[in-house]
């Protein structure tokens, strides 16, 4: 049953835009705040001083050359002219111009950045041409001659900024446009352009919206470069000139009397800095406001200031080669500690599964062993390793047990590895930190190990860097590192999550033979249940930083102690019985299809590089893939990583066009309609991506959101009713529609889009990887609230995942890809149960069976069929 | 590799075509060059500005002016100068020798400085040590080159004086008359070089780094850093392989973006320091309103930054295997 989550709606709580949270950020930095004050009492010095200062700037008094006194706080020049009033009226005029500046280069820059960005390809490509010429010429230059022969008296401050600024936009369009070439592919753009938005509504309303905080940063440390151009060109003679006057002509003025009259030299030239300064200073702080970055972590600091001893911490028991004891981690400000008073200990020899949900503290339990706590993080109890307190170690002693007798997997292969050092020289510096080796035989030894991870001509892969091979090999590279020292111990923190599940199978057998070869302990964490029946001796679950239950696998798959892991096992999805609980849609075969999508092909060119020449550069994402979907029906497609589905969907949706082959939408072929045919398509047809953290603007409320379609279609019924209906029919509080999406989970999130999906009443919903960036409990939630509202609004869906367990569960038919192919299109029953393709038999033979009696046999049977043939 | 090479080497001629053509018409069309001669008094005759428009070729249509320009330039004619008995390219020549120099040496002690300063106050990220590199960064950042350098040569012959010796050279690039023999040469010249790249050097030293401090403390932070820690690595190794080496990559794409600054902050520079150097060519141009040589500086200045550029791509490669590999 979908049962919502509860909505962050205090008695006080008063929604905030992000714009709202940037502001509060801004003014708790005190360099910020000092800055803004300082900005702001020169900038009333210089439009109010000249006002009520009793000297005019070309006021000619009888004191010459006078230092500062009572009279002339500043001293007066040796013409007899009041510094002060000089000074205000240099800073007046440097402050005009420079702010003129800021402001033509923003709008051109923000006008050529924003276009470049959005259209790419050729315009974008001209357009940064045409930035590169501006960038090879020297400003100071340019500006001076033009500025020179603009007029024969000097230039006025309009030329000086018209001609500054049309050489200072370059920086904002490369800033601009970097930003929005990211934007550009983030799923909201692309939501907005599935809905038939135009491309001035999606550059007006997500675009410049989005990239306003940059522009924001960019421009006021434009100001900053324009008036130091600016006091620097009037101080060659060639910006502001006699008988007016700018803080760099003053200079100018008291070059050779720094040391005779100081106070004619310093007062400009001090006020300079501070203008710069302070407006350096509210720069960088609008900066840090806009973009708050987690806190950076530093792995190299010691970790000893962050350890609290405790000294009434039981002793841990004698055996067991890794113990913790009442550990617990919290953080200042959490309100409850994020991991908490938990023991737990590993044999020698023995695998533990740590068994979460995200922000459950397995991770950080993990960090810990390996002494690498996030900075911040206080750590209390007692954790022991083969008997030795490791509270407190700092970073040379933990360099004896890191790799030597504790080795880390992490995550993600793709980052693991350093991208600029080759395979072999990380394998080399890994084996020298227990002594010297010979290059010939650490490579040796790196082969031998790389061949036992079952990887494929190891030799050259000595020579080649992280980006040039598979994730897949990437991560049995980092295991067989870990294997290098025969450690103790070896820590897999969600080894296989960021690989497809065929890939996924390798690995587990990598680890598998990795921890048979080192006889070490090892710790897997992950947060699929079903992934640890097959290769954990014991499993301990936790939640919200406690371990709720601690067992043997079988005993914990058999009898399951505590509710959450009960509740977690059943939500394991079981390939066989999703199945069997799908009633048979009866699909009408007679009438004309939904969706009809004949032969589609798209390839892409790959660049040129050194390795691919010609023909080798065409990648087929896509060949000749057919089929029809008809109303109301579920049709599912499965693939891996490059299996095409991606590229299918964005084909289909009109994200970009098909190389060859048709896709007709209620019989109107979409590639060739007119543009007022695709945009009454679009409001049939709608989609829901994969991360809802990036498929909602941002910058808008979920009233916003929900009502962008019909604003695109210019619906006339009554959009608002519609849209607090759709909010009830997902479950989510009326009081949500003024909040923005960052005060909702994930969970909700996707809640919102698919609200917004659904609001023009759609035929066909596209689901492009609904749930697999959710936590598998709310993964369960949204696939039952997607079934409730197929049912209740008859709509039919394109439903595509890597997953085959969701796919099998939501769908009437299935289809399978590999490599741009559709290998295998059948009903879910026959696709589930009676595979034809080969390699739909693989991908259903990698799922993990959520059973560790079933998974074990299995497993040996696997083993077996490998070695007999 | 040399395809690389060659293939930037192409798009930067292409690069200078155009540029140089945007520029010819931008200085064609600013102003009147004979403005000045139009106006004296008493007024010249008619033929005379008419021959001397005739010898700056101004009677010609502008795109037929740049395609004589161009073609001259070809074969190291860089056009009349209004100056009559001026020829640009022998008056520029041993000029911009001057100005490679400063520019040259302050790029390699900035971009160092900036390397070492910027990687300091990223490890010790809130620490005093990152505290005092990062306020005295924002407080070089906002000092006018200019007053920075009118400031240390009033210094420099205050302490010349006070010493009653010459410790500072102040003025010039290299004294009257020049050493002879090669040593004694080279190290006037590096005496007079001091205080002019102090200037030039601690201005941009400040702001690339900045940058590296960001991309030292987004190296710190990344996956690979992590995994190589816990792969039991030493600090050294550590930060040298793992942290700089691929902080290295947005350092030099700063360093070659405000490469036209470095030669605008060279113009003050040698002003302020009396330099026989493209500075005052260029501002002597500008005076005299004369097109040509200010185009021929542009020139010089532009192949400057486009050469420096290819040497930044090429460091790119040599740091970047996915640069080399064409992937990136």
């Amino acid at each position: 049953m979908a049962k919502p989550e509860p909505v962050p709606v205090a008695a006080a709580y008063t929604s905030r835009s992000r714009f709202g949270l940037a502001i509060r950020r801004f003014r708790s930095n005190p360099l910020a705040l000092l800055g803004t004050f300082l900005l702001a009492g020169l900038l009333l010095v210089a439009i109010f001083g000249p006002m009520l200062w009793h000297y005019g700037f070309t006021e000619i008094t009888p004191d010459l050359s006078q230092p500062p006194s009572w009279l002339h706080p500043l001293g007066t020049d040796t013409l007899g002219r009041d510094m002060l009033a000089l000074v205000m009226r240099g800073m007046q005029q440097s402050l005009l111009i420079a702010g003129t500046v800021a402001l033509i280069a923003t709008v051109i820059g923000t006008l050529v950045g924003v276009m470049s960005g959005y259209f790419g390809g050729l315009v974008d490509a001209s357009l940064m041409r045409l930035v590169d010429l501006v960038l090879t010429i020297p400003t100071i230059a340019l500006a001076a001659f033009l500025g020179n022969t603009m007029s024969n008296s000097g230039v006025s401050w309009l030329g000086l900024s018209l001609v500054l600024g049309a050489l200072f936009w370059t920086s904002v369009a490369r800033l601009v446009r970097g930003v929005s070439l990211s934007l550009r592919e983030l799923p909201y753009i692309k939501a907005s352009r599935v809905m038939g938005a135009g491309h001035a509504r999606i550059m007006l309303r997500h675009m410049i919206p989005n990239v306003a905080d940059h522009i924001i940063v960019a421009t006021a440390l434009l100001v900053g470069v324009a008036i130091l151009s600016e006091t620097g060109l009037s101080f060659l003679g060639f910006g502001v000139r006699p008988p007016d006057t700018s803080l760099g002509l003053l200079i100018a003025n008291a070059q050779t009397a720094v040391l005779t009259r100081p106070w004619m030299f310093y007062a400009p030239g001090l006020l300079i800095i501070m203008i710069v300064l302070s407006i350096n200073y509210v720069g960088e702080g609008l900066r840090d406001a806009f973009n708050p970055k987690a806190n950076p972590t530093n792995p190299l600091i010691e970790h000893r200031a962050r350890y609290k001893a405790e000294t009434n911490v039981p002793a841990p028991p004698a055996n067991g080669l890794v113990n913790l004891t009442s550990f617990s981690v919290r953080f200042p400000g959490a309100d409850r500690p994020a991991v908490d008073n938990v023991d737990l200990s590993i044999a020698r020899g023995e695998v533990l599964a740590l068994v979460g949900e995200s922000g459950s503290g397995k991770s950080l339990t993990s960090l810990a062993l390996a002494g690498l706590l996030p900075i911040g993080a206080m750590q209390s109890g007692r954790v022991s390793f083969d008997g030795q307190d490791m509270g407190g170690l700092d970073f040379q002693h933990w360099r004896a047990f890191r790799g030597r007798r504790i080795a880390t997997i992490l995550q993600d292969p793709s980052t693991s590895l350093n991208p600029v050092l080759t395979i072999g020289a990380q394998f080399e510096e890994s084996f020298r930190i227990a002594g010297d080796i010979s290059t010939a035989e650490a490579r040796r030894r790196a082969i031998e190990l790389m061949t036992l991870m079952a990887i494929r001509d190891p030799q050259s892969r000595l020579e080649q860097y992280p980006h040039q091979m598979s994730g897949g090999i990437r991560q049995r590279i980092v295991i067989a590192m870990a294997m290098i020292h025969n450690p103790d111990l070896i820590i897999a923190d969600e080894p296989t999550t960021a690989l497809d599940v065929t890939v996924q199978a390798q690995v587990l057998d990598a680890l598998r033979i990795a921890r048979e070869k080192t006889n070490a302990a090892m710790l897997f964490i992950t947060h699929d249940l079903a992934l640890v029946a097959g290769i954990a001796d014991r499993v301990a679950v936790m939640r919200a930083g406690r371990i709720v239950e601690q067992q043997d696998v079988f005993s914990l798959f058999s009898a399951p102690r505590d509710p959450y892991t009960t509740r977690l096992l059943s939500l394991a999805p079981r390939l066989g019985e999703a199945v069997t609980t799908n009633p048979a849609q009866p699909v009408s075969t007679s009438a004309q299809p939904l969706l009809t999508v004949e032969n589609l092909s798209r390839q892409f060119l790959r660049p040129r590089s050194r390795t691919i020449k010609g023909g080798d550069r065409v990648v087929h994402a896509l060949r000749n893939v057919s089929f029809d979907l008809n109303a109301g029906e579920t049709l599912g497609i499965v693939g891996e990583s490059g299996s095409g589905k991606t590229t299918m969907l964005s084909t289909i949706l009109g994200l970009h066009k098909p190389t060859a082959g048709r896709v007709l939408f209620e019989g109107v072929d979409l590639g060739r309609a007119s543009p007022a045919a695709r945009r009454a398509a679009s409001r049939s047809m709608s989609v829901v991506f994969q991360d809802p953290y990036t498929s909602l603007d941002p910058r808008m409320t979920v009233r916003d959101l929900l009502l962008e379609p019909a604003q695109i279609h210019g619906a006339t019924s009554d959009v608002e009713t519609r849209a607090r209906a759709m909010l009830d029919r997902v479950r989510l509080p009326m009081a949500s529609l003024d909040r923005y999406p960052h005060e909702f989970s994930g969970g909700q999130r996707q809640r919102i889009a698919i609200a917004r999906s659904l609001m023009l009443d759609p035929k066909l919903v596209v689901l492009d990887e609904p749930v697999s960036a959710l936590d598998v409990s709310i993964q369960q939630d949204i696939i039952a609230l997607l079934g409730e509202l197929k049912r209740d609004f008859g709509v039919a869906y394109l439903l595509v995942a890597h997953d085959l367990a969701i796919v099998a569960e939501l769908s009437d038919r299935i289809g399978v890809m590999l490599g741009g192919e559709m290998v295998e299109l059948g009903t879910a029953e026959q696709v589930v149960h009676r595979p034809i393709h080969a390699y739909t038999r693989s991908l259903l033979d990698a799922v993990p069976i959520p059973d560790p009696v079933i998974e074990r046999d299995r497993l040996a049977r696997r083993a077996a069929e490998l070695i007999s043939a | 590799m040399l395809t690389l090479i060659g293939r930037r080497l192409l798009n930067s001629i292409g690069i200078l075509l155009v540029s140089t053509f945007v520029v010819y018409i931008l200085v064609a069309m600013a102003g009147d060059p004979l403005a000045e001669m139009r106006e004296r008094q008493p007024p010249i005759p008619e033929n005379v500005i008419q021959a001397e428009a005739q010898r700056l070729g101004l009677d010609q249509p502008v795109v037929l002016r740049y395609v004589t320009w161009l073609g001259g330039v070809v074969q190291g004619d860089f056009g009349p100068s209004v100056k009559p008995n001026q020829n640009i390219g022998q008056e520029l020549a041993p000029r911009v020798g001057v100005t490679l120099r400063l520019v040259t040496v302050a790029i390699v002690i900035a971009t160092l400085l900036a390397l070492i300063a910027g990687t300091a106050a990223a490890l010790f990220r809130n620490r005093p040590a990152d505290h005092f590199i990062s306020t005295s960064a924002f407080i070089l950042i906002a000092l006018p080159s200019f007053w920075l350098a009118v400031l240390l040569k009033q210094l420099g012959i205050a302490i010349n004086k006070a010493a009653n010796a010459r410790i500072f050279f102040t003025v010039g690039d290299v004294s009257v008359p020049a050493p002879q023999q090669f040593l004694p040469l080279m190290a006037d010249m590096a005496g007079h070089l001091i205080l002019p790249t102090i200037v030039l050097a601690m201005i941009h030293y400040a702001s690339w780094s900045r940058y590296q401090r960001t991309a030292v403390v987004e190296s710190l932070s990344s996956d690979h850093v992590r995994f190589a820690v816990l792969r039991g690595l030493s600090r050294g190794r550590i930060i040298r392989s793992h942290v700089m080496r691929p902080a290295l990559i947005p350092i030099v794409t700063v360093v070659a973006l405000d490469l036209p600054a470095l030669f605008s902050g060279a113009v003050i520079t040698e002003t302020v320091f009396q330099w026989r150097g493209m500075g005052g060519f260029l501002l002597e141009s500008i005076a005299n309103r004369d097109a040509n040589a200010v185009m021929a500086w542009l020139l010089v200045a532009a192949i400057a930054v486009v050469f420096f550029n290819l040497l930044a791509d090429i460091f790119y490669a040599l740091i970047d295997p996915r640069v080399r590999y064409g992937q990136a």
